[in-house]
Order: structure tokens, then sequence, then C-alpha cells
């Protein structure tokens, strides 16, 4: 790598140091951002950007990449089509994910934010990188059905794509690395972290209602300890009791680990109530299914300290926690045009 | 005034610039000088050529086998100096990819000149490329051998048909201790007597035989009937790595 390409990434890069270092932290944040930030409650993230040091004109070109059709097989199918910004970036009207050809998926399309925080993606964590993470829709024969060769092939026909691509990268053509750079930056500015949940969490007592701090309450005691706060999840594999045969054997498929059959990754619940149906295979239909079945549906496969049987909530107790739920809600992630599809 | 500063402060700089310069002029020590190194590997099964498309062989399971497919990665070359000191290639993934030639010869560059006694190389990617996410070059994930659903590079991928109409596929990786999927093989061969003498004007090239019989039956035996695809890391899959890297054996140095 020569020393001018070096000191102009540098360069690149001092935008983003710079609101890297001065990220204000305030409740209402009005302006919208997108830009990549850490929030001061939340850990150091996973994703260090490497040698794909964030700026503008890097997540403006994911952000196309993510709702370009051009991705699939037939020109039918981008990421955005099942991670719409109004179910949480998840798609709230299927089960399964949709495919090309009418194709279904065999699991359910999940909410993204916060995704520089992820160690593993998918229900299983097949894909361990932020980057390469956005092949696996894109070749599964289920979904995308496409090579990454004919994907940059394809969109280096479009002169837009070139403009973007020499703005962001500094030369007038894709590469598939750059491609899957720019997914990343705008996969990585992805950042829920402003719902009442979240200025509860740093001290602003009037954020959630009193049956949702019960609901709260509840959710350190029965919840948290595998949906860890303040990312509501750790990240482990674990069999929430289901009930039925496994008919996904989820995160044995990668680890060939026995003991993983029909786990699957503990998922996230930033905006929760935006993004159904729930669990691997979308078989709950709202968040009112996926109560009933912590409190009293947990089959015996479950892992624990998942009580087989239930939680047995009260009536009162699993209106506290549906209400609760509600407060991962965040209206200003949701709402932020930047994240939206561009025209 | 201000012209004349800068003309000053111009032919200043380039005084600092020369000045420089003629320190390294006067510097005594030899400055290092390289050259190259070309690994060679000649691709046969058994006694015939092998080339791809490949004619029909015979495995040590008595069955028929043409191969339509072959290619694998050799990695982290090092290269060990007579006086045991080692020299490693930076960014050293190479894709090896068999087509009408049966043979396959990569050059190494930036080699510091001298002599050197032996070679060592990997046969697929360490763990630390599979989960660093998109790469260039070799390791582009356009070349069709990276899992994008188990995230991993696959080391080498074979493929092809048994004369009955059997198709094989064969790709093998798997980067994990931690299931005992680790399919990553390391070649290292002395070049007993012969040193590969590395300078400026000379390109030595270390010239490997590749037996592709091996891949069936290097240590273990591999029937195409019994077990005609092996596409994802596992006990299988190491199984394979482990014949495979049998199929390799250092040849000679021509310098």
């Amino acid at each position: 790598m020569s020393r001018s390409g070096t000191f102009l990434r540098l360069l690149a890069a001092l935008p983003a140091l710079l609101i890297l270092g001065c990220t204000p932290e305030s409740a209402d944040r009005s302006e919208a951002e997108a830009a990549f930030r850490i929030p001061a409650h939340f850990p150091p993230p996973v994703y260090g950007f490497g040698g794909n040091s964030p700026s503008a004109e890097r997540v403006a070109l994911g952000r196309k990449l993510f709702f370009e059709r051009e991705l699939s097989r037939d020109g039918t199918i981008s990421c955005g089509d099942c991670h719409k910004a109004y179910g949480g970036f998840s798609d709230p009207y299927h089960a399964l994910s949709h495919g090309v050809d009418n194709l279904l998926g065999t699991r359910n399309s999940p909410a993204l934010s916060n995704l520089a925080w992820y160690p593993h993606f998918m229900w299983d964590g097949g894909a361990v990188h932020i980057e390469t993470m956005p092949l696996a829709p894109i070749t599964n024969p289920l979904e995308m059905d496409e090579t990454l060769w004919r994907v940059v092939h394809k969109l280096n026909h479009e002169p837009e794509y070139r403009q973007m691509a020499k703005a962001a990268y500094g030369e007038d053509s894709l590469t598939d690395q750059r491609l899957l750079q720019a997914l990343a930056q705008y996969m990585a500015v992805l950042i829920s972290d402003n719902s009442p949940y979240d200025r509860f969490y740093k001290g602003d007592r009037s954020a959630l209602t009193a049956a949702q701090q019960q609901g709260l309450e509840l959710f350190r005691r029965d919840c948290a300890s595998c949906h860890a706060e303040p990312l509501t999840t750790d990240f482990s594999f674990k069999r929430n009791g289901l009930p039925g045969p496994v008919t996904d054997e989820g995160r044995k498929m990668i680890s060939l680990l026995p003991a993983d059959l029909g786990r699957f990754k503990v998922p996230s619940l930033r905006n929760v109530a935006l993004s159904p149906p729930y669990m691997h295979d979308g078989r709950l239909l709202d968040l009112s299914a996926v109560i009933e079945h912590y409190s009293g549906a947990i089959s015996e496969a479950a892992d624990p300290p998942l009580p087989v049987g239930g939680f047995g909530y009260s009536e009162q107790e699993k209106a506290a926690l549906l209400e609760f739920l509600h407060a991962f809600t965040d209206p200003g992630f949701i709402e932020n045009e930047l994240f939206h599809e561009p025209f | 005034m201000n012209t004349f500063l800068r003309g000053t402060l111009a032919a200043l700089s380039i005084s600092i610039l020369s000045l420089s310069c003629e320190k390294e002029d006067k510097d005594t020590t030899p400055s290092p000088t390289y050259g190259k190194i070309a690994l060679e590997f000649e691709h046969v099964f058994g006694s015939d050529a092998f080339t791809i498309p490949s004619a029909a062989f015979v495995n040590g399971s008595g069955e028929t086998v043409n191969f339509s497919t072959f290619k694998y990665y050799v990695s982290n070359v090092k290269l060990i100096k007579a006086d045991n000191s080692v020299w490693s290639e930076d960014e050293s993934y190479h894709l090896v990819i068999v087509g009408a030639n049966s043979s396959v010869e990569f050059e190494i560059e930036n080699v510091p000149t001298g002599d050197y006694k032996a070679v060592e190389f990997t046969i697929g990617v360490d763990s630390l490329r599979n989960v660093s996410g998109a790469q260039t070059g070799a390791l582009s994930l356009t070349n069709q051998m990276f899992w994008t659903w188990n995230s991993g590079y696959i080391f080498l991928k074979a493929e092809g048909q048994e004369t009955g109409g059997q198709a094989f596929t064969y790709h093998i990786g798997g980067f994990r201790n931690s299931n005992g999927t680790n399919a990553l093989q390391t070649i290292s061969s002395a070049f007993g007597g012969t040193n590969a003498s590395v300078s400026p004007n000379a390109t030595p090239v270390i010239h490997y035989m590749v037996d592709v019989a091996g891949f069936f039956d290097g240590q273990s035996s591999l029937s195409v009937m019994n077990t005609p695809s092996v596409v994802m890391p596992g006990t299988m899959a190491v199984m394979i790595s482990q014949n495979y890297a049998q199929m390799f054996s250092f040849d000679h140095v021509h310098n």
C-alpha cells in the first residue's frame, strides 16, 4: 500500500473521527444522523472498520446498495425488501423470508440495528463478519440466488455506481471488496440507541410508564440473563423451549456440536414491537403469543435457566411485559430518512 | 519579499532533501538486495500428467474418475535460510488453479538475497483471514472459494464424476480448532543439499510434484460411491485434507 494512499485514507477518516469524538448525547436528538458513533451507554463495538474507515460517501454507497434489487439474480429483491424500516428493518408481514421466483426461505428475517456490535450474524451465527455477512442472502438459492461477481459486473455498468464508488473509495469502479465494505458502512450506522428504554437506562426516570417499569423488573429477573442489556442480547445460542419436533438444526449446522441441535441466536429485542412475527421460524404472530410462550408453554427441550412449563405470569404481569417491550421502539431510528431507500 | 521567502524556503527544502540523500549515499552498510523465488506445482495422477478437464484415472477404490475442477490455496509461504533464519512472504495467499497445463507456477517477490535450504507453506487459509471481512486478490470472495452461509474459505475444491455417472463434489475447508474441524495442512520440505540461491538476477524454482492420486488414497481411502459429496467443515473434510497433504512431494530446486 502506497504512503499517499494511507494518507488519503487517514484524511478520509478524519471527519468520522471528529464525529466519533464529539457525539451529542442529548436525550432528544432532533437532527437525524447517518454516521457511525458509539453511544455512551453501549460497550465497545466489535467492528473496527479496519481499512474501511467511515465516511458519508461510503455510507451513501452502502445505502444505495442495500436497496439495490440487482443484488438478486432476476433484479427483483433487495436487502431492504426483507428489512423494512417500519418493521424495525425486518419483514413484518412474512414468517419466512421471500426470495426470487416466489421461493420461501427457511427462517424469519430478523430486525436490524447496532450491527457493529455483533460478533456473528444470522439465526445460527454462521456469518462471522459484518462485511461478509451479506454474501449469505445474496448467494442463497432461496433468497437472492446471485453471485458476487455478477453483482459487481452488473453495477459497474451503471454510471451512478461508478461515480459513487469514486467518491467513496477513489476509484471509479466497484470491486467486490468495496461493495461489501460499503454495505458494512451502511449496516454499521443503523444505530438504535434512543428508545424510551435507553432514556430510562441512562437515568431519565420519566421515560417509562409505571407499568413499563414493572415490566422492566420482570425482564431483568427473567430475560436479561440472555437478552443482556443494553444491546438486549448476549449473542449466545439457546433452545427457548418451543414445543414440537426440531425441524431446523440451528446452531448445530455451524458448530457441528450435538448439544447445539435446535439452538438459535438470542435475538436483540430492539424495535421488537415493530418486527413480528417472532422466533426463528416466525411461528408466533404477535408479542402476546411470545409472552404466553414464556409464561406457560416452555417445553422440556429448553436450555436452563428457562423453567420448563414457563414463568407463570399473572395477567397483570403479562400486560406490564407487553407494555415494556414497546419501550424498545425507537421512533427516531425508524423515521430517520437517511436510513431509508434513496430516491 | 514574499516571492523571495518562498524561493528561499524551496531552496532550503531541496537542500534538506539532497542532504538526506547524500547521507544515504555515504552509508557504508551495503543496502540489502532482493530477488524472487518461484514455486512450481506439477500435477500428476500416478505416472500421468494431470490437467483440467482431466483424463480418466482409476482410484484406489477401483473407481474411474474424471475431474472438472481442481484448485486450492497455497498460503503463508516461509523460506528458511541456511543459517535457520526465516523469511515470511507478506500477504501470502496464492490460488492454484489447475487448467490445461499440468504445471502451475507463481513467483514470490521481495525475497532477500541469500541461500535458502527449506520451504514451508500451508494448504488453505489461516483462521484469522477466515474472519477478517472482505478481502482482495487471491482471497477475493468472487473466486467462489468461500462458504457464504458458514463463513470460511474453501481450502481445496475438487469436482468431477465417476464414469458410471456419479458426480463428486469436494469442497474442503474448516478453520476452527474448537470443534476439531481445522483442515489447514502444513507442508514443509528441506531441499536436501541444494540451496535455492536468490539474488537480484537469479530466480530459483522450487519444484513440487503433486500426485492427485493422493487425494483419494493418501492416508485413508476415499470412495466416490460411498462419499460423493463433502461440502462443509467436519471430520470428513479433515480426513480428506490429511489425504491431500500427502499429494505434495518436493522434487528439486533449479537455480
